[in-house]
């Protein structure tokens, strides 16, 4: 059958199921199951998994127990079938970040919008399309627009379910006579989101309004054809509409590849027998994830704390001149595991949102957590929304990771959000450690930055706008029983790449002047972090073009962990108006690297203007040819004391490229001599090196009597650190306003960090007039949600109720206060029988 | 036990929580009746929450546009309800509730009868009884 054989009998499937829908709705029912509304099976669903603990009632699972081999079976061949339309549709794409990096994802849903199967890829939508899917059900799309066989719906908001708008989803429902059985959605990475600046996350916007189009749940098309209206409205609004027009083409591809697959399944089995398999894996998930935290983890209480910069005093184009100040996250965070395995996670205390593209919204947080578990806590579990149902989260009202309030900007929500996830490795990996699952434990995993962007007029002589990928590889955190690998993946996505420098170049009027290992960015430790890598990139036939930085700056986020280092920060390395043509020309040396920042070996290879310093976010401002751009990607943090490092592990560490020589004394304490100035191990190093055994054992046990010397009781250290806080006096501006606000936000959080350093009740940090105006400025803006009818699962969205959906215990409150769990699956005795 | 309950407006929160609280025991079946002039539930169903805050199992079932009084008898003989619960609508001048035409056509029907009881927010027809 040709492909337009095959469209056209799809079409004339739309039309004869859309006759048997129409009819249906004359009959006054519902597209749901036996004649309800989406929204009446949606609310009998959530109604009757929080009263019976399982999902949508399910106490036993009748498929799985009677044929347990035919169940894998069923749900293997749903699982292939989106990877296959994952790997086949991504060559429809003409964007590396999708071809390349794969940065797109599909997933099938059931008709309440909850996920029964994912495919690989960025499968931090495993719940953010859900979400979306149930905004369109609680608005009651089913009576207008109207959902019906053939409808194409887009999304990208993240009020309503996404991570940031660069992600744009479509979502097509899967009809059989007449009745909705299934969503199927699919989502990618675009290019260009037709920002205030050029490339998918611009950094200079104030608010929502910069961060480029929002389309809000939108039907965009029937009868599988695209509306002639929307095929002229979004080309036009972005700098890429051709790839653009292709990444659709992709979700679409894959979106009727897996509709395709589900209506043979329903042919071979029947339709029966699919909505079963996609209740009971949704079930099944939710005990997969119950069952694997009860057995890895140890109940208890697990706080910690993560904070990241985003400066933005002195940046140049910033849309608001409210908007030029300093900000740093704080996510303060307690993970709570009872003895029946249930996983709440808490921000309470977390610092206000801000004039900044990286506040988070409910759909963003909790979908990318579920990504970061699916590699940690459920890696050989069903993956899908059954983990939604297992987990709850408490995310403050007007704080950083929950806006509610549609000014804001969200198009780099994965800066703060990343960063926030931090301790939740080290939670997770504590847990392990006690439990013996040494094997899972991760110190962390890579700040993913930097993220080089930008555009203007390209090598063609047209409008366009870039952004690399190659931040889809960074340096993993060290294992307990590992190093971290070097040049990996990226937290988001585990099967992310660097991809060919070729491939980019295509695409960008960027040409490589060099790609390396970068030494000394994992962190160190018994354990070393993975490094991260570099690419020097000049840029050539452009005019008008913008180039900016994105990532963690003066602070890393990534802690290491049993005493080991956390990942390097970041910093910006630019040249411009650069003699890089004439060394061209003369053949002479230029750089290629810079993997020692201290050597001067960049700012003795050229002659320009060489913008150096140690931040990670700079807004758009304008590059020529023959510019150049250092594009520094992430290493991983390390684990364990770096003096227990094998000494022979750091000689091949700097063989490798992963640690210059100096640095190996420096940070592990280990001795070695150059023997060779010739050998050439890597671009880094020049030379072979040996160890000095002896050497190196005198130097740990003088660095162990140093430390015992140097060491501080904790009530000193204490001491001195309630002094500095109540003085005020050496604390930045910056500091003193982070956790003024996470102390207007949180009264629990005030009265917790007050006890904690014995300050007076009256307590607050003395702020400059600045400081006070920027807190007050957006304190006052209060809130403007998006959610008008929350449903049950989105009660931790708006705190409804009296009593936090998820308790926190910063101060006397406390977990073990609560009758009960109250939230998702309560009953102990009951989730322990059948979990 | 088999209760059903007939809903006439998506705005019946207090004749359902009424029903559901004072008429129905915990662990009873019901079965929410949607009558062609409602064309949703889920609001309800969001607000009152049958399982969660009355312990109910239930169901939602449509009744089609064109439905007379025998398909709703129909219905309730294929269950063996035990009773037909429905919101009062209407009201006279003194607040007394009044017998709406679907409510007296039950009432009137030759195959169903029972014990009627009018509540604050709701009327029941229990015991119920079916002819042949």
């Amino acid at each position: 059958m040709s492909p337009s054989d095959r469209a056209d009998d799809r079409r004339t499937e739309a039309r004869r199921e859309k006759e048997a829908v129409r009819e249906k709705r004359r009959r006054g029912e519902g597209i749901g199951w036996n004649g309800r509304t989406l929204r009446e099976q949606l609310a009998e669903l959530e109604d009757k998994t929080e009263a019976t603990d399982h999902y949508c009632g399910l106490s036993e699972l009748e498929l799985k127990n009677e044929d347990p081999i035919r169940y894998e079976q069923l749900y293997a061949r749903l699982r292939g079938d989106l990877v296959t339309a994952r790997e086949t549709s991504k060559e429809v794409s003409a964007t590396p970040i999708v071809e390349q990096e794969g940065e797109l994802c599909y997933g099938l849903f059931t008709p309440e919008g909850d996920s029964i199967a994912v495919s690989t890829g960025i499968i931090v939508h495993v719940h953010t399309m859900s979400e979306a899917i149930k905004f369109m059900i609680n608005h009651d799309y089913e009576e207008s627009p109207g959902i019906e066989p053939g409808d194409i719906f887009v999304n990208n908001d993240p009020h309503v379910g996404d991570v940031h708008p660069c992600d744009l989803m479509t979502i097509i429902p899967i009809f059989h006579e007449g009745e909705l059985i299934a969503w199927v959605g699919g989502v990618n990475h675009v290019i260009d989101t037709g920002a205030i600046g050029p490339g998918s996350m611009n950094v200079s916007q104030a608010s929502r309004f910069g961060d480029g189009a929002y389309y809000t749940a939108r039907k965009i098309g029937e009868n599988f054809d695209l509306y002639n209206s929307w095929k002229k409205e979004y080309p036009a609004k972005t700098r890429t509409p051709d790839f653009l027009k292709l990444d659709e083409r992709t979700r679409m591809t894959g979106c009727l590849m897996i509709r395709h697959s589900v209506k043979e399944m329903i042919a071979e089995h029947g339709v029966e027998t699919f909505k079963q398999l996609s209740r009971e894996a949704v079930e099944d998930g939710r005990r997969g994830f119950r069952s694997r935290i009860k057995k890895t983890m140890l109940p208890g209480t697990y706080r910690g704390a993560s904070f990241v910069d985003a400066l933005y005093e002195g940046q140049e184009n910033v849309t608001r001149e409210y908007a030029q100040e300093n900000h740093i996250m704080h996510a303060p965070s307690e993970l709570h595991i009872r003895e029946d395995g249930t996983f709440q996670v808490s921000f309470e205390g977390a610092n206000k949102w801000g004039w900044h593209p990286f506040n988070c919204t409910p759909a963003a947080i909790q979908g990318g957590i579920w990504v970061m578990l699916t590699q940690t806590v459920i890696p050989n579990e069903l993956v899908n929304d059954g983990a939604y149902y297992a987990c709850d989260f408490h995310l403050p009202v007007g704080s950083w990771a929950n806006t509610q309030n549609t000014e804001t900007a969200h198009a780099y929500a994965w800066h703060f959000l990343v960063s926030a996830w931090a301790p939740l490795w080290q939670h997770l990996s504590r847990g392990y450690f006690a439990r013996g699952f040494w094997e899972e434990i991760n110190a962390g995993n890579a700040n993913t930055s930097n993220w080089l962007q930008g555009g203007g007029i390209d090598q063609f002589d047209k409008l366009h706008a870039v952004n690399s990928f190659e931040s889809a590889c960074e340096g993993v955190g060290a294992r307990y029983v590992e190093d971290g690998e070097p040049h990996a993946s990226a937290v988001w996505n585990p099967e992310g790449d660097m991809g060919d420098a070729e491939a980019w170049e295509t695409v960008e009027p960027l040409p490589f002047l060099g790609r390396a290992v970068k030494p000394n960015t994992g962190g160190v430790g018994r354990r070393a972090g993975g490094a991260g890598f570099e690419s020097m990139r000049t840029v050539k036939d452009v005019s008008r073009w913008l180039l900016y930085e994105m990532g963690n700056g003066y602070m890393t986020s990534d802690g290491g962990l049993f005493g080991g280092y956390p990942a390097a920060s970041g910093y910006i390395l630019n040249a411009r108006n650069t003699d890089l043509e004439e060394r061209f020309e003369n053949r002479d040396d230029y750089p290629q690297h810079d993997l020692d920042p201290e050597s001067g070996d960049f700012e003795s290879k050229i002659d320009g203007d060489v913008t150096r310093r140690p931040e990670g976010i700079s807004t758009p401002k304008e590059f020529d040819d023959y510019d150049m751009y250092l594009n520094y990607l992430r290493g991983g943090s390390g684990l364990g004391d770096p003096l227990e490092r094998d000494p022979e592990d750091v000689l091949a560490d700097i063989h490798d490229g992963y640690v210059l020589p100096r640095h190996a004394e420096d940070a592990y304490g280990v001795i070695v001599e150059k023997v060779d100035d010739e050998a050439r191990h890597n671009s880094a190093v020049q030379g072979e090196w040996e160890l000095d055994a002896d050497a190196t054992e005198q130097l740990r046990e003088e660095r162990m009597r140093e430390r015992a010397e140097t060491a501080q009781p904790v009530s000193e250290w204490y001491a001195e650190e309630r002094e500095r806080i109540r003085n005020g006096d050496d604390l930045i501006d910056d500091v003193k306003k982070t956790y003024e606000s996470s102390m207007r936000m949180s009264t629990q959080f005030a009265t917790f960090f007050r006890d904690f350093w014995e300050l007076p009740d009256e307590f607050g940090f003395d702020l400059s007039k600045k400081a006070q105006k920027s807190l007050d400025n957006r304190f006052d803006s209060g809130l403007r949600p998006m959610w008008d009818s929350p449903t049950r699962g989105h009660k931790t969205w708006l705190d409804v109720g009296d009593e936090p959906y998820v308790p926190y215990t910063w101060t006397d409150r406390s977990i073990r206060d609560l009758s009960g769990p109250e939230s998702t699956f309560g009953d102990r005795e009951q989730a322990a029988d059948d979990d | 036990m088999t209760t059903i309950i007939i809903i006439k407006s998506v705005e019946h929160h207090a004749s359902v929580r009424e029903i559901l609280g004072s008429v129905v025991d915990d662990g009873e079946r019901v079965y929410f009746l949607r009558l062609p002039t409602v064309r949703c539930l889920g609001p309800l169903i969001q607000e009152v929450n049958p399982m969660i805050n009355y312990g109910v199992d239930y169901t939602i079932t449509p009744l089609p546009e064109g439905y007379d009084v025998s398909t709703l008898v129909e219905f309730a003989t294929e269950f063996d309800a035990n009773r037909i619960c429905i919101g009062i609508s209407d009201r006279t001048l003194t607040g007394k509730a009044r017998i709406d035409d679907l409510t007296q056509s039950i009432l009137l029907h030759d195959d169903i009868s029972g014990d009627f009881v009018v509540g604050e927010h709701a009327i029941i027809l229990e015991e119920l009884e079916y002819g042949d």
